[in-house]
């Protein structure tokens, strides 16, 4: 079996971060912050250095890096609790389920007006849609970095940059950034959100929200927090208030992990690695006829992979090939709004490559998918 | 009472708004030489139950480094001068 769902989640793990999960099983068993006993205490300093490590990572403070289930529950965290008091909300025509669910059920109850700003190729041109969907009511942007589905590149530093001039709250959505690309919030970013089981390499059921302190984010969860026990209120302070109830602190030592062995294998070489798997993937197919890629010369991709094969649908095809052996994610990615914007009615083929694959892999990906593209069928 | 092979010295308490916090003045002070660890308080406030830092030594030179990164404290009044560091 060979993997190229790797945007979906990060597979195979580091030995580092399989390592660390087996010893914060064995070792971390406390409640961190919730007890003064040894192995909670224990637990408590192995939460903190994960934090503190994943905040040195985006340039954020150890208080105001919050551990959330998935990057899902860091942008709902964020959106809803920086809409909390209504107002005017712009999102990307790019933007998955995870930050267009809430910000549409938001407007459905008609507690902010939601604007969608469209995506082009062209970086100046996308600028401007959000440049243009700017009111004097607009609380914040949601936008993120890199497209789940056809993996393009936006102007996040500059639609940050357009934030801080009109003092809007930037929430950027990492998921398929962080870990690839060097993301600080000292980038425009007043809130950045994303998962700890994709290119940080954590295990699932992890995820960030990072955040500078400009804008205040209402809880959408109440609950336990080892402080302020005697109150009935959620205490104000992070991360304290967005961290309800016992974190996934086993996944939260992961994260770290993950983090770690990004830092020591080097961001640019990771990432260089996977984007050379993207272009080889490329270049073996471009000259095939009937296999459309949706990508443009005129826009910037992280590396992923959208792709058709003509005469079978996206989910045909991904049964075809894992049927063979390859694990690529098929249809919509949860993110029709970027399949609307891309004009992909039948969704697409998605092949996201990790750290961990060959060059070989590829080139058997490749073999297969020429293999499809002659079957009688297709 | 003596006992032997424990030094008994002043130490300062810092009430910590959070375990986060308690662990960051911890590692802030540590990194600049001054002994300390993290203990659950003894006493609950009126907030409830929480955690401090003990501080070998007086607080003025501890109050020094945590404001300057602006964590937050509260200077324990009265804080028992035979804990063991």
């Amino acid at each position: 079996m060979i993997n190229f769902d790797n945007a979906a989640t990060t597979f195979p793990k580091p030995i580092a971060v399989r390592r660390a999960a087996a010893e914060a099983i064995k070792s971390f068993g406390g409640n961190a912050g919730r007890g003064g006993h040894e192995l909670a205490m224990r637990t408590s300093e192995a939460l903190y250095s994960a934090r503190e490590t994943a905040a040195d990572f985006f340039g954020a403070a150890p208080e105001n890096t919050v551990f959330t289930l998935n990057c899902t529950h860091a942008l709902n965290m964020a959106i809803q609790g920086v809409m909390s008091q209504g107002g005017h909300l712009i999102i990307s025509s790019m933007e998955h389920n995870s930050a267009a669910r809430p910000a549409a059920a938001l407007a459905m109850k008609k507690q902010v007006s939601l604007s969608v700003a469209e995506v082009f190729p062209d970086s100046g041109r996308t600028l401007d849609s959000f440049r243009r969907l700017i009111r004097s009511d607009t609380k914040a942007v949601v936008c993120t970095i890199a497209s789940n589905v056809t993996g393009q590149l936006l102007p996040y530093r500059e639609i940050g940059q357009l934030c801080r001039e009109k003092g809007i709250c930037f929430i950027a959505d990492g998921a398929q950034a962080c870990g690839i690309y060097d993301i600080k919030l000292s980038q425009g970013i007043n809130i950045l959100c994303t998962a700890g089981h994709k290119g940080l390499y954590g295990i699932t059921g992890t995820g960030l929200l990072l955040t500078d302190g400009a804008f205040p984010i209402t809880p959408i969860i109440q609950g336990g927090t080892g402080s302020s026990s005697l109150s009935l209120f959620q205490p104000e302070m992070l991360p304290d208030s967005l961290e309800s109830g016992t974190p996934n602190i086993i996944g939260a030592v992961t994260v770290g992990a993950g983090i770690g062995f990004i830092s020591s294998y080097g961001m640019a070489r990771l990432r260089s690695h996977e984007e050379r798997l993207c272009r080889l993937f490329i270049e073996e197919l471009e000259s095939t006829e009937g296999i459309t890629f949706y990508r443009d010369p005129a826009a910037e991709y992280a590396p992923i992979v959208s792709f058709n094969i003509e005469g079978c649908t996206s989910e045909q095809a991904a049964e075809l090939l894992a049927e063979r052996g390859f694990c690529l994610r098929a249809g919509y990615h949860c993110a029709a709004l970027a399949h609307a914007t891309i004009g992909t009615k039948g969704g697409t083929v998605r092949f996201a490559p990790s750290v961990f694959n060959t060059e070989e892999e590829v080139r058997k990906l490749v073999y297969n998918v020429k293999i499809l593209k002659n079957l009688p069928n297709s | 009472m003596q006992t032997q092979g424990v030094i008994l010295l002043k130490i300062c308490i810092l009430d910590m708004p959070s375990y986060t916090y308690a662990v960051k003045a911890q590692r802030l002070l540590r990194a600049r030489g001054f002994p300390c660890r993290i203990r659950r308080r003894e006493k609950t406030s009126s907030e409830g139950c929480g955690f401090s830092v003990h501080v070998s030594g007086s607080c003025r030179g501890a109050e020094a480094v945590l404001s300057g990164y602006a964590v937050p404290y509260t200077v324990r009044d009265g804080g028992a001068d035979d804990d063991k560091l």
